[in-house]
């Protein structure tokens, strides 16, 4: 393959010196440490007393996007719920993904008498990757954990490295977010304060997700579950502060 | 590439007269305009939001080259391979060549505007490389064999009637009107696709400079779904969607959800920092970006309309728009179409390949008042008709025209004269009482009858008091 | 108060009645006016148009008329933005620019005359009927003038206010813009007309003739009941 890369990125950016100011220090961004952070571990935020006014905003914004929001009173509730929702909704087919949160509430024993078929993720099992997306694809519930959960928007931010990768809230036809109260927030803005973001300490992928997947395309008719889930439900436990 | 210059009071004159397109594109608008009203009335700071993005914008743009070698660099450091095209056919070639190279015989698009000023769907199959439009309007639009007639909804001219029967012709299957029957139909259909497809193609809604970001904002999950599933993700962005810090994503994604679809935030924002790392088991392998420059950096030079590269791509200016809500965007003769159209198109195809656009408009302002970075697009358009009429691209007939109405301005007796003359004109040949039958106007309204006595003759005559 | 009246040519040709109930209404508030006879046109066709060299030329022009004025009072936002808005833009003359610099922040539309400048709502005025109001493109987002003429036209002793949807949508005129494109001008135009009839209202009131003219042509060839009205005639009423 031999392309002319150089040439036209030469040329191009000689167009764009001759239009643009000269450096000034306004333009240069903030100077971050860039090695601050080593590696790329995605920050698990905690944060203290969330309100109850938040949580009722929180409840009130799912609702309006077709989301759907269960209260587990603790972790070693947490498969009970998961269990619950599996035979309401007749889902046979159930992926949990390497969190901590959920490893911490020990699904893979708590779920040992799903219906058909289950699929632990772990981080440390190296699974080829069209294998795992072709089980994933299958599966009717996907199980992750999250970094935060915003209030205000309803939005929950997933970083995606290592925990049962981008796909496993993408493939099911139901992604269920579980996350501790303590790890809600107010705003975007609020948790964007809590972070540092450097390339260094981005992950590959990170995804706020605001709502079931949906489209208008159609005479502007919304209909929620187009190419990612159909539904997305989240679970917050008691505590984790 | 546009060959000759864009018709658009032909095309216009056509679409206006079909009823369907008519109602099509009121609904449509409509709906989107009162959703964008409702979701903007309740952020108080609205007006502050948008001053802070057109100087965040203004910055970007002011220091471009600085900000996408930075862009670049970290871009490169997470492991992304960058490519600068100076135009839409390097851009084309080079995602042709990475496709081939990589064997690749299928590939997924998520909705990119970029990707349309590229003709890409065009090259992939002259390379005998499928693409399939996976975002439901460009879907739709691509089994139609047509092209987008608006940025962030592709397929808004059609009903659903016309999807149905689209559908049920080209997909063989039963037909149905019920947009969540359509919709299930395409999901079923692509998601076969995104499991097959070497490669994903994506646009880039804002490049972080600071940290070498990639932002992607969708609401189907298809976008997910490119990068994700694919082994190769080549993202493809203008050089105007750098910003220089991950921060200032705060301010755009206040805005440019509520702009465009009237929601706080879309479904999916999704970041991307370089391909997968070694011990993810998904993300693609490989993530290319392509930097287009396409003609932008000749907007660079133009101080009047600058500002145009300051867009974020919300589709709230051709909502609004009086004239987009009655023509559709398949009048403006190429990619972007409504008020932003018109005035990059003659920047980015020549101003002699788009002369009508910029008096395309009624000059009501609608368009720079939502602009969520406030961009001043009506009055660039007054600016491109200047430029227009500088390049000699007016009708001989209408510089004469306007040469003879100064010269009559600039005489006060010749003006009164004039007026007099019309008077006389108007009794000879029109009705009593009744005013003149005028080319270009009287065809669906009547021209006011000229009075007696201007106001001038009555106020020499004393008459007022 | 003395100031000088600043009719724009499509008023003086077309509607000189809009100009004369203008000078009624200010009378009335104990106003005295002057009208300086050389005035014609502010240049907005040519500018509009493209042809900034004409433009200039009755730029200059008008500002020279103009010189002896202090107050200048117009029943027109898009002629007062004109001015106030665009001839910044054109390349004046120092003396030109001066002038414009003087003249400018004391040119007044005039509706925003009587509200912000005279502290008026109320002239005295009478209408028995149902009035909607119009918002006017270059009055509306180029003046940003939006509640003054709402207020007066509430404040008319015997009418009933009532707005129709999409008020501040364009009526289609645009200058040129409706000969160059005359079947999307009707479109708009054709809408708007419609908007305005399914108030019921009896009178439709704008602050531009230009808008009259489009609205007015439109609801006539569609031999509409609604009388269409300038502000200043609907102030004049009863007065
Ligand atoms: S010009 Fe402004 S309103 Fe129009 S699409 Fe761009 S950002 Fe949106």
């Amino acid at each position: 393959m031999s392309l002319p890369a150089k040439d036209s990125r030469s040329l191009l950016l000689e167009k764009l010196r001759r239009f643009s100011r000269p450096a000034s220090p306004l333009s240069e961004p903030p100077p971050k440490n860039d090695t601050a952070q080593p590696g790329r571990a995605p920050q698990i935020a905690v944060r203290e007393a969330v309100n109850e006014e938040t949580i009722s905003q929180l409840a009130q914004e799912l609702k309006r996007l077709g989301a759907e929001l269960r209260y587990v009173a603790g972790l070693e509730n947490l498969s009970a719920a998961i269990l619950q929702l599996g035979r309401e909704s007749h889902y046979k087919r159930i992926a949990v993904g390497a969190d901590p949160i959920l490893k911490e509430a020990n699904l893979a024993t708590g779920l040992q008498n799903f219906q058909d078929f289950k699929l632990i993720l772990s981080d440390r099992t190296p699974t080829p990757a069209n294998q795992i997306r072709e089980a994933l694809s299958k599966c009717q519930l996907g199980i992750t954990g999250c970094d935060a959960v915003i209030a205000e928007t309803a939005t929950m931010v997933l970083s995606h490295a290592g925990f049962g990768g981008r796909s496993i809230s993408l493939l099911p036809e139901c992604h269920v977010v579980v996350a501790y109260r303590a790890q809600v927030f107010i705003s975007l803005d609020d948790w964007m304060n809590s972070q540092s973001f450097t390339r260094a300490t981005l992950p590959s992928c990170t995804t706020f997700i605001t709502g079931p997947s949906r489209t208008a395309d159609i005479e502007k008719v919304l209909v929620t579950g187009v190419h990612g889930p159909l539904r997305l439900v989240l679970m917050l436990v008691q505590g984790g502060d | 590439m546009i060959t000759g210059p864009i018709k658009f009071k032909e095309a216009a004159r056509r679409n206006l007269a079909a009823q369907d397109l008519r109602e099509n594109l009121r609904r449509a608008t409509s709906h989107s305009t009162t959703l964008r009203l409702k979701a903007v009335s309740a952020v108080p700071e609205w007006e502050d939001l948008r001053s802070e993005a057109h100087a965040i914008k203004k910055e970007a743009i002011d220091h471009l080259a600085e900000y996408l070698e930075r862009f670049e660099s970290q871009a490169t450091e997470a492991g992304c391979k960058v490519y600068w095209a100076e135009t839409a056919s390097q851009a084309a070639e080079y995602v042709v060549n990475v496709c081939r190279q990589k064997g690749a015989s299928l590939v997924v698009k998520a909705k990119s505007m970029t990707s349309e000023e590229m003709e890409l769907n065009t090259a992939l199959e002259g390379a005998s490389i499928q693409p399939v439009e996976t975002d439901l309007g460009e879907f739709i639009v691509q089994l139609a064999g047509e092209t987008p007639s608006h940025i962030t909804a592709p397929a808004l001219h059609k009903s659903r009637t016309q999807i149905g029967k689209l559908f049920s012709e080209k997909l063989g299957m039963n037909f149905s009107d019920d947009p969540k029957e359509l919709t299930r139909a395409a999901r079923a259909i692509l998601r076969e696709k995104f499991m097959d497809a070497g490669i994903g193609i994506t646009g880039v809604n804002f490049a972080v400079a600071e940290t070498g970001s990639l932002v992607l904002i969708t609401n189907e999950g298809n976008g997910r779904m490119c990068t994700t599933l694919p082994r190769t993700h080549i993202a493809l962005m203008g050089i105007e969607k750098v910003i220089p810090r991950f921060d200032d994503l705060r301010v755009f994604l206040k805005l440019l959800a509520r702009s465009s679809t009237g929601q706080k935030l879309t479904s999916y924002v999704t970041i991307l920092n370089g391909p997968r790392e070694a011990r993810e088991t998904d993300g693609p392998e490989e993530l290319h970006v392509v930097i287009l420059d396409n003609g932008r950096s000749q907007l660079l030079a133009h101080p009047h309309t600058r500002e145009a590269l300051y867009c974020i791509r919300c589709g709230a200016c051709l909502n609004v728009c009086p004239v987009y809500q009655r023509v559709g965007g398949h009048s403006y003769g190429w990619v972007y179409p409504g008020p932003i159209g018109s005035v990059i198109t003659p920047e980015l195809q020549g101003i002699s390949q788009a002369q009508e656009l910029p008096f395309a408009s009624s000059l009501c302002g609608h368009c720079s008042a939502v602009c969520p970075v406030k961009i001043d697009l009506h009055h660039m358009l007054l600016w491109l008709r200047k430029s227009a009429v500088d390049s000699a691209l007016t009708s001989r007939g209408e510089r004469w025209i306007i040469k003879l109405f100064a010269a009559t301005m600039k005489r006060p007796g010749l003006y009164r004269w004039s007026g007099m003359l019309g008077w006389m004109v108007q009794r000879i040949l029109a009705p009593r009482g009744k005013g003149l039958r005028v080319p270009c106007w009287s065809a669906g309204r009547d021209f006011p009858p000229l009075p007696k006595k201007s106001f001038h003759q009555l106020w020499e005559e004393g008459e007022i008091n | 108060m003395r100031i000088h009246l600043f009719v724009p040519c499509l008023v003086d040709q077309f509607y000189p009645g809009v100009a004369v109930a203008m000078c009624r209404v200010l009378k009335k508030l104990g106003v005295e006016y002057a009208y300086l006879t050389d005035q014609t046109c502010c240049g907005q066709p040519a500018f509009n148009s493209g042809y900034h060299r004409e433009a200039t030329e009755l730029a200059e022009r008008f500002l020279k008329v103009f010189e002896p004025a202090e107050t200048v009072v117009a029943p027109s936002g898009s002629c007062v933005s004109m001015v106030k808005i665009f001839y910044p833009q054109l390349e004046l003359s120092p003396a030109g620019k001066r002038t414009l610099e003087r003249l400018g922040p004391r040119l007044f539309e005039f509706s925003d005359f009587l509200v912000r400048e005279l502290r008026v709502v109320d002239v005295g005025a009478q209408f028995r009927g149902k009035v909607t109001y119009h918002d006017s493109c270059h009055l509306l987002r180029e003046l940003k003038i939006e509640e003054q003429p709402r207020q007066l036209i509430r404040n008319v002793h015997g009418l009933e206010f009532v707005e129709m949807d999409d008020m501040q949508t364009c009526c289609g005129f645009g200058g040129t813009f409706a000969v160059k494109f005359p079947e999307i001008s009707t479109a708009m135009g054709t809408d708007k007309a419609a908007a305005i009839e399914r108030t019921g209202a009896d009178a439709v009131v704008a602050n531009d003739s230009s808008c009259l003219m489009q609205i007015a042509g439109i609801l006539s060839r569609r031999k509409s009941r609604v009388v269409p009205m300038h502000l200043a005639e609907l102030l004049a009423q009863g007065i």
